[in-house]
Order: C-alpha cells, then structure tokens, then sequence
C-alpha cells in the first residue's frame, strides 16, 4: 500500500509516538529500579585469592542483578579499597544515598553508604584481607526505600 | 521489516529525558500507585537530575556530551553547564504568546494541592522553574494521558531550550566555548554549520583527519551555505568556521568517534512542530494500520505502539505476545525499552516517508 498522510497530521502523531514510547520507557527503567532491587544482591563472578595476592579482574566483576559494579583497587601496602559504584538510572534509583551492608566470605561485614552519586568505598585493611574470602561478595540494603 | 540486532540507539534521547523528568516530578518512582499528592522539593529533585547527568553514561555522553569538554573540565562542569543552558535557560517569547515554559507552568499550576506562590514576571521562565517553581504540594498526573501531556510539554520545552546545546555537540565541539563569550554563535549560525559540515564530510568522501581543499570547502559551502559568509573559505576564516575544520581535520578519534555517535543520537530527523494536541489512540490508529499494510512493522508491534499510546506500562503492552517475546529476546537480548526504540524508530521512518509523498 502506497499511504499518504497530511504533513500537520503526520507530525502529530510523530511527536505522540515520540512522547508515549520514550515516557513508557523512562516509566519502564524507574520500575524496574523498584523491582530489580532485592535486599540481598550477590555478585555473580568472584575473586579468586592466590597464593599471595587477590585476583580480582580488573575490570571489575558485576552484581547478580546488573545494578552494581565492584572493584578492588590499591590504596597503600596495607590496605585495599573496594569500590562499589550503581549502574545507570536503574541502579542509581536503587542505591544511592542508600545504607547497606557488605559481607565478604563468612565472617567479614562492613557497614557503608552509597553516596548521591552511587558510590561506596570499603577500605579493608590487611589483617582483614587475610580473614576474608572472596569466595562470597553481597551488599544487603539495610533500610527502606526513602 | 528489519530482523537485525539493534542496540539502545538513544536515537531520542532528548524525548527520553523529558519522559524521565516527568516520571521524577510525578513521584513515580517513590511513591505508590494509590498516593494522590507529590511534594516537589526543588534542591531534592535538583540533586538527583545532577545525578542522572553526571552518572549516567546515556545521559553524560549523549546529552551532555562531556567527551567535548577539554580538560580539566570533566562530568560534574559538564552537567552543572548543561543545567545553566539547557535546563534553566529561560525561554522568550515570540510575539507576546505564552512559551513553551509557560504552558508547562500552567499544566502544573492546575494540579496545586496548597498555596501557590505567583509566578515571578521579570523574567522569562526556563524549563527546570516552570516545573519546580510553581505549588509545592500537588496532584499527581495519576492517568498516563496525563502524564504524557506532563511529558510532551516538558519536551517542548527541551526542544527549544536544547537546540543550541545539541547543534554545537553535532560539530563536535564544546558548548562551553561556543554558546557563551565573544565567540557565541547563535543557533541559525549553528544549524546551517551543521548543513556545511555534512556536505563537507560528503564531498571528503567521509574520509576525516585531513584538512579539506579548496573545491571540498567551496562545494561545501554552495550546497550549503552559512548565513553572514559568502564563501567557503570565508566561513573557514571565521572561528566557528575554523575550529570544524581543526576538527574535521584533526587526528583525535575520541572526538570523531563521539561526533558519529552524537550525530546518530542528537540528529534533526524528527524536526516535527506539531501544534495540535497529542493524538489518541483512536486518532493514531490509521498510521499504525498504514505501517503495517506498508510491511514497516508487523500486526503484534501495531498492536504494541496503540497499546502504549493507550496508556499501558511496556510489559502490559506487550502482554502474552509469543511474536513480541521471542523478537525482544532472540534479536534485543531481552532489552524490551531497546526493541520500543527500534519499532517507534521504523514506525517514524514510515509515517516520514509516507507524508513526503506528494
């Protein structure tokens, strides 16, 4: 079929398209915020410890869900920082300016914040680098959603 | 109907933007379906659209474009200028009829759940004080069509206070250094150097990273000319002319990557000045019928685009679809607001096509 439409028609219905499609989406992306967060979020590919040193893929590995991405990078000889840092709008809406609680391996657990821009830095310093075991990495939202 | 691989195009992201600003103003993301009234705190919402900006890769790439900031300017004077210009640039008017800013103003007006302070006259109103600056206390825009009408006039809005922003990133080029200074060019300037540098990169055979000749430039420049120049190599002899050149010409992939990606993201190919109101599902019935007869889009993705346009979430929209699941999975890896953009994407091309047709 060869349609023709009326031009002042046509953009009218262009900037509808426009406007439902990207406002569902945006709608979309927020809800699945809401949905996607669970109070325990596991990451799904682990660090591995060696004989001596952490390996932890430098890239950094990401949370089960995709909302979280965690990254371990050198602060002195003596410490190390983990790096949490939410991923996009789902993530942001998730977790910034949100208290949570980091457990690594069984017997390590840090208290922490995501700042407004969703971050959280754990420093772990190296009496506690020797005692944890990245055999097991998750955060759990400590409080309700604001 | 293409079957390939489409990623997140962010082909409108400036429509994608003001369907997210709508959705934060409403406390749709905060509050539950059966809350009635939003309390709009401006430094609140303030602080998490800087957020979006600056963390968001769609958004700080895309809209913000920091990879044209030179340092040490990075994200956060990216957002913070793009905030300045974009979002609270005031909007004038054109022959004392209310603008853009004002017709949002008095949707919100309309929603006040408490006092309502007046809205200040002395000056022209920006995007980001038509929504935050009138009652504090609301009703919520509780029926989609309503928030769609929230969305379209904040776009509108955007449209015109983005323009500028958009057409400097699209030479690839720092709207800090263009938009404010003695060297501000103005939009018209700026939108017929993006027509130049078109035919430019068209007569260079798309071939960058070498400085144009002569005939490039004068070919260039007769296909599309700059206002306030009469030659090509008038224009190059201008700043705004000679830093797109500098551009074209230099070695930098990072901005000549960006330049395509912008280019793909921020492109004028939907340059609608629709007046009327948005259609209805009724109204916008016959198009969809038309794409489908066209072969542009498949009977479940009609479906899909009106069920939308009636209001319904994407995941009611798309609904028991076995045809819908099996594409969103197979060719978008699940990504169901990528495969919407995709389809509102082949949806526009048709209906653009067809209202050319004489």
């Amino acid at each position: 079929m060869n349609s023709t439409f009326d031009s002042r028609d046509a953009a009218r219905f262009l900037r509808t398209l426009r406007v439902t499609t990207q406002t569902a989406i945006a709608l979309n992306d927020l809800d699945r915020a809401g949905e996607r967060v669970r109070p325990v979020s596991t990451f799904a590919a682990l660090a591995a410890k060696g004989t001596e040193e952490w390996r932890f893929p430098a890239a950094g590995i990401m949370s089960g869900d995709g909302l979280v991405l965690a990254r371990l990078e050198h602060e002195s000889d003596d410490a190390k920082v983990l790096t949490l840092q939410a991923q996009g709008v789902v993530g942001l809406s998730a977790y910034a300016e949100r208290g949570v609680k980091v457990r690594l391996g069984d017997g390590l657990q840090i208290e922490g914040v995501f700042d407004r821009d969703g971050r959280l830095h754990v420093v772990l310093d190296a009496d506690a680098l020797a005692r944890a075991d990245l055999t097991r990495l998750e955060i759990e939202l400590l409080d309700a959603r604001p | 109907m293409s079957a390939q691989r489409a990623g997140k195009s962010g082909r409108d992201i400036v429509a994608y933007f003001a369907g997210h600003l709508a959705n934060i103003a409403n406390g749709n993301d905060t509050l539950g379906d059966a809350e009635e009234i939003v309390v709009v705190k401006p430094f609140h919402l303030y602080e998490r659209v800087r957020r979006l900006l600056t963390v968001n890769k769609r958004y700080s790439e895309g809209l913000v474009g920091v990879w044209a900031y030179p340092p040490p300017d990075g994200v956060e004077e990216a957002a913070e200028f793009y905030f300045d210009r974009v979002l609270d640039r005031p909007i004038a008017a054109r022959r004392d009829e209310p603008t853009s800013a004002d017709n949002l103003a008095t949707l919100v007006a309309t929603r006040a759940a408490g006092p309502i302070a007046p809205p200040p006259r002395d000056e022209p109103l920006s995007t980001w004080k038509a929504l935050v600056g009138g009652p504090a206390r609301r009703r919520r825009f509780r029926e989609t069509s309503e928030l769609f009408e929230l969305s379209n006039r904040i776009l509108k809005c955007l449209d015109a206070a983005n323009r500028p922003y958009a057409e400097t990133l699209r030479l690839g080029l720092c709207p800090k250094e263009w938009l404010v200074g003695d060297d501000a060019a103005g939009v018209n300037t700026l939108k017929a150097a993006n027509g130049f540098l078109k035919a430019l990169k068209a007569r260079m055979g798309d071939k960058l990273g070498r400085r144009p000749s002569d005939e490039e430039l004068e070919a260039a420049f007769a296909a599309a000319p700059v206002p306030g120049t009469k030659t090509g190599k008038d224009f190059v002899a201008t700043p705004l002319g000679a830093a797109i050149v500098s551009r074209v010409a230099g070695q930098d992939q990072t901005y000549l990557l960006s330049f395509e990606s912008i280019e793909a993201t921020q492109a004028a190919e939907v340059a609608e000045e629709a007046d009327g109101p948005l259609m209805t599902q009724q109204e916008a019935a016959p198009y969809l019928t038309a794409a489908v007869e066209a072969g542009a889009i498949a009977p479940p993705e009609r479906d899909l685009l009106a069920a939308i346009m009636a209001g319904r979430t994407l995941n009611q929209a798309l609904g028991e679809s076995l045809f819908l699941r099996r594409r969103v999975k197979a060719d978008f890896e699940g990504d169901l607001a990528a495969y919407v953009e995709d389809l509102s994407a082949r949806t526009a091309r048709f209906v653009i096509a067809a209202a050319a047709r004489p």
